[in-house]
Order: C-alpha cells, then structure tokens, then sequence
C-alpha cells in the first residue's frame, strides 16, 4: 500500500468530515426551533428564556458560534449539551458502551447465521427450500423494526420471561445483565440483516459458480468443496463486505428506533433527542462522530477488499486465476 | 499480506477481521459510568431495616434542569416537588399548606407576609434551614447579587423587599397586593446558600427525599430523607425514576415486573388486565382549539360561536380519549373547585345548522379555508386534528391539517403566532390567575391574540383583591366572560391514569404535576 495513496484518502476524509460538520451546523440554525423555548415547554417566562439563552450562548452571532465550536473541537472539547448540561464529548463515549457492543453483537448474528444460510441456499438446488427461503426474507425486511423489538418483548419479556425488560447497560457493575439487555434489541436488528446478507451471498454464490473459472477449477481436479470454499465464495463475498459494512455503520452511528423502543441509551437515543431539542453542540458532536464512523469504515471495507481480493491491492498485478 | 487457507472458511476470518477493527473503534471495557451521578450529602446513619423497600416508576422525558429555579417543565416538577420545598406545599385540593415556614400572618394592608420557619427543618447535608437561606433563594429568584442583574422568573415582581429580623422569622413586603402571592411561594423552592453554583449539579433541598443520581435518558434515583421535619418511617426508602420514552415499552415493562408504575393512555388500559391497580383523575388540564385574532375571520365573534356551534366535544371525548375526560366551557377545568363557575359546557351546544346561519350572516354562507397547525411530539394533537377538521367541513369550512414539530410549534406559533389554528393543551396550575391570565392582552403568552378590555379588567381586579370572597367572584365573572366571547373552543380536560402493581398504596392525585412520594407505601 503505496504512501501517496494513504495520504490521499486521509486528506478526502478530512475534507469529507469537515463539510458534513460545516453543513449540518448551518443547516440546523437555519431551520426554526429554539433550543431555549424547547427545554423549558410552554410554562416558561420571559427571565426565564433570557437566562437560559445567555448561558447557553444562543444569543451570539452564528461565525462567533462556529468558530467557537470548531477551535474547541480541535482542543478536543465538544462543548457542553444545551439538553443535559452535560460535556458532550463524555456523553457521546458512554453512549459507545452501549452502540459499539450492540453493533458488534448484530453484525456477529447476522455473519453467524446469513453467511452459511447464504451458502446452503445456493448449494441447496431445491424449489422447496428456495421459495420458502424468499418468502421468509421478504417478510424479514418487510417487518417494522419497531413491531419485531415490541413482538420480541411480548414473547420473552414478558410471555415466557426468558430475558427480563429494562436492565441495564453496566459493564463494570453487571456485564452479564447488559449483555441480556443488548439480546432483544441485537435480535430485532440483526433479523432485516440477515434476510438481507443472506440473499446477498446466495445471489454471490449461485452467479460464481456458473463461472468459467469454476469449471476450470473442477475439470482441473479440484474437489467441489475446496472450489466452493476457496474460490467462489470468496469471490461472492466481495459486495457481502459492503453490505456488511454500511449496516455495521449504521448501527454505531445510532440504531433510532431499537434503542427508543428498547429504552436503550446508546448514540440513536442521544441523537433523536438531540435534533427534537435543538441541542446545537450535542448536534454539532454527533454529526462530528458520526461522519468519522462511517468514513473510517469505508475506509476499512476497502482494506477488507483486499484482504479478500489480492487484485485489488495497488502493485498486485491482474494475475489469471 | 497473504490469506491463509484454513478449511474453518472465510466466513470466521471475516467476522474476526472486523471484530478486531471494530475493537479497536472502541472497546467496551473502561468506559467510565456517567459521573453525573453526584453524591451529595453525608450518608444517613441509618438504623439498618429488615430490607430497604423499593419503586421504581416511569417518567417520559429527562429533567429540564436539576436546579429548581432554572426548571420550567412540568415533568420535571412531577418528580422535584419531592426534593425541594417552598414556605409553603401545595396541598391535594389545590390549597396551599405549611411547609418550611409553619405559619405566617399578613398584614390588614395585605401587603406584608411574615413567615415563621419550622424549627427542626433541615437540609439534605443535615444543615438547617435558616432564614438567611430563605433570603438567599428570593434574591437568587430575582436576580439580585447576579452579575446581570436578571431575575429567574418573572413571578415575583410584585415582591418589594424581603428582610430577616431573626434566623426564624422572613417579612416579605410587596408592591401592590396579590392575591396569588402565597399560591406562587408552594413551587418557589428554598435552596442552601451553601450550595450555591451547585445547584444544578449537586442538588440540595428539604423535602422527604434527596436526590442520589441522575444518568441523561436512564434514571433519575431519589432516597428517602430520615431527618425530615415529618415522619418517614413507613415511606419507601429508594426511589427510580426510570426514563422511558415509549408508552408501548412502557407497558410492557410494567407487565414484565422491570417498573412498578406508569401513565397509561386511555386506550391502554383494556390491554392492562385486573394484575394492576389504576389511578384515574381529572388532570387539571385544560384542552382547546385556539385561534388567532389577527387573521381573519377568526375576529369575529360570531365566526368563533360558529366553530364552537359546529365542534362535537363529547365525539372528541369518545374517540380520542375513550370517555376519560371531562367537557370543558370556559378555560378552567372543575379541578380548580373554588373558583370553578360550572354550567358553561354548552354555551354553545353542538349544532351545525346553528353554526351555518351564523357563518351566513357574517359574509360565509359556503363556509372559508383555514389551516390547523398542530405539533407532532403527542398523539392526542394529531387525532383530535382529523375529528376537528372532519366536524369542521360538515358546516363548509375547509381545513388542512398542518403537523409541525414541537420545536417548531413553541416557535412560530407559540411564540411569534405565525398561525391561524391549533390544538394546545395548557397544564394545571394550583393558581387560578396563572390558569387565567393566559388570555389578558398584554400577557406575553396570550399566543392567540385575544383583546378584551373588560376581561383584564376582572383579571386585575380579582388579583388585586384583598377580600376572598371578591377575587372569587371576579374570576368566575372571568370565565363566563370567555365562555361567551369563544376566544378559542374550550374542548375538555383529559384524565391521567395511573397503573401500578397492586402493593402501592397510597398514590394521591394533585391539581399540579406531582408525584407525592410521602403519602406512598408498599404493601407485603
């Protein structure tokens, strides 16, 4: 991996951060909402609005704001939440101990099980198991997020009391609690995923192995195993990395409706609450946070191409197969 | 960089791959825990007790502020009230009741209040209360010793001094008289001069339980105060207060044993079974189709009898509320018992023939357009919305349904009244003038416009009465004044209902949002 080639992706990603951080900050001062009015609801005085906004420095002039905000940033200081009177720098890295093990847990389901499902289907060959699987996948993506995390609670919350509601995300204080508490909500995100991967490798796979390189590889005496498992599967889970990525991405950057239905505070919670507040700085930190996830794991996707695909390592040579 | 060719498959080293990159993001494992959760206060000595008893009850939304005189939210409120205390605590028929000061007397001229502390109050940190902390919570309200200058809250700019002849006696003197004074002191609460510039971090107050922790849209954690002034000994000791946003989860963990207690909606209840017990009460709320009086025709007054004629209240109340609410006339609800003046629900009678003929002699035999601007953050706008506008079309008027934002709403409508109609409900007050003054000209939240002369006249005259019996008198005439001129349709006062698991005992319903944890017990 060449240096000029690092260094051109790093300068595209700081430029890419910036102008979503730029943007987002100008976008919600312009749309209508004050975050004083907000916070303090309809029972509010006058003293009462002035003081806040004072403190909260909504009264400055907006390039004051932002500069305000951006020499902060660089200090690492994010400024505090309007909402929580809280730094919005820690607040986002509690929020971490709830999204990063939640989206570590979605994606290891959805890898477990769409990856050999995947694969099952396409070596399958059946009508039977076919249509079955296509009608179970499209209901898999079709249903509401929300309807199957409120099903998953009725069933085990509060039917079967497999797994009780409303614990606790703590790892120093009860890890095995929050691992229960992040089970349901994992569940109800990984199951979209997995209809979704899993059509994705079938798809993958089926189309690799009519290719010509397949019945080289088997009239050459390879066996069928070995030819699946070494050469078309690798070549099919080239878009599965994509997919794999953007859905991971998602999550750490906030799963809204799993994490409000499921009263979880993670990043979406914080973030819902954010924007419904016009909390400008929590705003300003999240857009910060998020734009530099979804940067780094695209960034680390392509680093997954080629550690799949060796022809796309920058001097591997377009060698035949 | 080469692959190795291990027969697990490329699936394992996959997930290996990005579980490495993703560890390396952020791993789980030394995430500090939010050290929002302040400890203030010694700890209690506590006789140790069998086993502490234990609620956990479920609030919707995070506190505005922790300190009280920066909070405005009713929410907030709900739960606080049981951290801090006035001079004086509201009382569950709205009366107010002794609470730091244990008595006070008034001057003939009604202008004078002097306050006897209780003896024996004590803050949460085990310091008592004495009068130079009143002192400093009223001059900390009025923005006296600030660097600016600016007070808290508007509300006590009829207070022209307030002195402290001894540690346990407080005069505050006013301007002019007011009769709502002594209602205002119940949620002005006493702070520490201790504890100044903490307030919001480390709260410290009087009431029977001091606050533990709050962590941001989890929980806030109350205990109960052994030294308080009145007996705790049969009270719960811990307190959770669980923030969960959604109703639906909210029931569900209700019915799973995680909370104890939580609101349910009206169309709730059925699902909730006979596991649970129920509190419902009237909410003191006050629920209307306001109208703004700048735009045409709405200043009219025959064109708002005609809306008011053409509004099905009690269709409103079946569909939207299943029945649990109240038909409201005028702008107060019959929680207010005092100065309620009954007999104004039908004013003007649900009749759509009536309202036609009225809209024709006014210049709109084929009725007019309008907009109906209503906030998205609840349910209850939403859906009234489509009744209101559906009742509305049978007599010609044609509206569009706008739904904005709540942020949105308490900007353009509520505060730069950028709008024609809305649906808002008011929250109780223990104060008949803070229910009331809402539509005097000259108030700052009169969003909707209204210009009455004779109706700021009652309204002064009533808060500025020194006999009770007058003030009463003007208010009632007040509201028979705004039942007539329909400044907005006045449509009803839903209930609150309370589920809990059957071993509370206790839950007592107030005029204002309050949770009154003293009066709760657990039962075995």
């Amino acid at each position: 991996m060449s240096a000029s080639y690092l260094i051109r992706r790093l300068g595209s990603m700081i430029i890419t951060t910036l102008l979503v951080v730029v943007m987002i900050f100008f976008i919600f001062r312009v749309i209508p909402g004050d975050p004083a009015l907000i916070v303090l609801g309809t029972e509010a005085d006058e003293s009462q609005l002035a003081a806040l906004r004072s403190r909260l420095g909504t009264d400055r002039p907006l390039p004051d704001q932002f500069a305000g905000w951006l020499f902060g940033a660089l200090r690492g200081d994010l400024g505090v939440s309007l909402r929580f009177n809280q730094p919005v720098a820690t607040m986002i890295v509690d929020r971490l101990a709830v999204s990063v093990p939640l989206a570590l847990l979605s994606i290891a389901l959805v890898i477990a099980v769409s990856i050999p499902l995947g694969v099952l289907l396409a070596l399958a060959r059946s009508r039977l198991v076919e249509l079955s699987f296509s009608y179970l996948s499209q209901l898999g993506m079709a249903v509401p997020s929300f309807w199957a995390a409120l099903l998953l609670m009725m069933l085990f919350g509060v039917a079967l009391r497999w797994i009780p509601l409303g614990e606790t995300v703590n790892w120093q204080r009860d890890a095995a609690a929050s691992l229960r508490a992040l089970t349901l909500p994992a569940i109800a995100i990984a199951l979209p995923g997995i209809a979704i991967v899993a059509r994705y490798v079938r798809g993958g796979l089926v189309d690799q192995l009519r290719q010509n390189y397949m019945r080289a590889a088997l009239s050459k005496g390879l066996s069928f195993r070995r030819a699946v498992y070494r050469h078309a599967l690798r070549n099919a889970l080239m878009p599965v990395t994509t997919v794999l990525g953007v859905i991971f991405a998602d999550i750490v950057a906030g799963a809204v409706i799993i994490e409000t239905v499921f009263a979880l505070p993670g990043i979406g919670l914080l973030l819902v609450t954010a924007v419904g507040y016009r909390d400008f700085p929590l705003i300003q930190g999240l857009a910060l946070y998020i734009a530099v996830v979804v940067v780094v794991l695209n960034f680390a996707v392509d680093l997954l191409y080629r550690v799949i695909d060796p022809r796309v390592r920058p001097g591997g040579s377009l060698r035949d197969e | 960089m080469n692959v190795t060719h291990s027969q697990v498959g490329k699936a394992l080293l996959l997930t290996s791959v990005v579980a490495l990159l993703m560890g390396a993001c952020a791993a789980p494992r030394a995430l500090p825990t939010p050290d929002s959760s302040v400890q203030p206060a010694a700890p209690m000595d506590t006789p140790a007790p069998a086993e502490p008893t234990r609620l956990v009850l479920r609030t919707t939304t995070d506190p505005d502020n922790l300190d009280p005189h920066l909070s405005a939210a009713s929410l907030t409120q709900q739960i606080m009230l049981n951290v801090f205390e006035g001079l004086v605590k509201p009382a569950p028929d709205g009366d107010v009741v002794p609470g730091l000061a244990e008595s006070y007397t008034v001057s003939p001229d009604g202008l004078a209040y002097t306050f006897k502390l209780r003896a024996g109050a004590r803050f949460h940190d085990g310091k008592p209360v004495t009068a130079a902390d009143v002192q400093y919570s009223f001059d900390r309200l009025m923005g006296k010793g600030s660097p600016e200058g600016k007070p808290l809250t508007g509300s006590l700019a009829d207070v022209e001094s307030i002195a402290t002849p001894d540690a346990a006696t407080c005069v505050i003197t006013l301007k002019q008289v007011n009769a709502s004074f002594i209602n205002l002191l119940a949620t002005l609460s006493v702070l520490p001069a201790a504890n100044d510039g903490q307030h919001d971090k480390a709260p410290i107050g009087t009431g029977p339980y001091r606050f533990v922790s709050y962590e941001p849209q989890q929980r806030i954690v109350l205990e109960k105060f052994a030294d308080y002034w009145q007996d705790t000994r049969d009270m719960i000791d811990q307190v959770e207060f669980r923030i969960i946003k959604d109703d639906q989860t909210a029931l569900l963990q209700l019915q799973s044993g995680a909370i104890d207690f939580t609101g349910v909606s009206a169309e709730q209840l059925p699902t909730l079974g006979s596991a649970f017990k129920v509190v419902s009460h009237p909410a003191n709320s006050v629920f209307i189709l306001a109208m703004n009086h700048t735009r045409p025709p709405f200043d009219t007054p025959k064109a708002r009898q005609a809306i008011a004629h053409a509004i099905d209240k009690d269709a409103i109340i079946q569909a939207v509320f299943d029945g649990y609410a109240v038909k409201l006339g005028t702008n107060m609800s019959p929680v207010m018992a005092r100065f309620y003046q009954d007999g104004l629900q039908d004013t003007y009678p649900y009749d759509p023939d009536k309202a036609k003929a009225l809209l024709a002699e006014i210049g709109y035999p084929n009725g007019f357009t309008t907009t109906l601007s209503v906030s998205s953050h609840a349910d209850l706008y939403g859906r009234t919305a489509q009744i209101v506008a559906d009742q509305l079309a049978k007599v010609g008027i044609d509206v569009t349904i706008e739904t904005v934002e709540w942020g949105v709403w308490l900007e353009r409508i509520y505060t730069n009244r950028e709008f024609e109609t809305t649906l808002i409900d008011f929250t109780g007050k223990l104060d008949p003038q803070a229910v009331l003054v809402r539509y005097v000209s000259t108030f700052r939240r009169n969003f909707i416009n209204y210009n009455n002369p004779a109706y700021d006249q009652l309204i002064e005259q009533a808060v500025r009465a020194t006999d009770p019996a007058t003030q009463v008198e003007r208010y009632k005439q007040a509201q028979k004044v705004l039942a007539e001129d329909v400044p907005a349709v006045f449509l009803l006062d839903y209930q609150f209902n309370w589920a809990m698991k059957p071993q509370v005992e206790g839950y007592t319903p107030y005029p204002i949002f309050f949770h009154d944890l003293s009066r709760l017990r657990l039962t075995r």
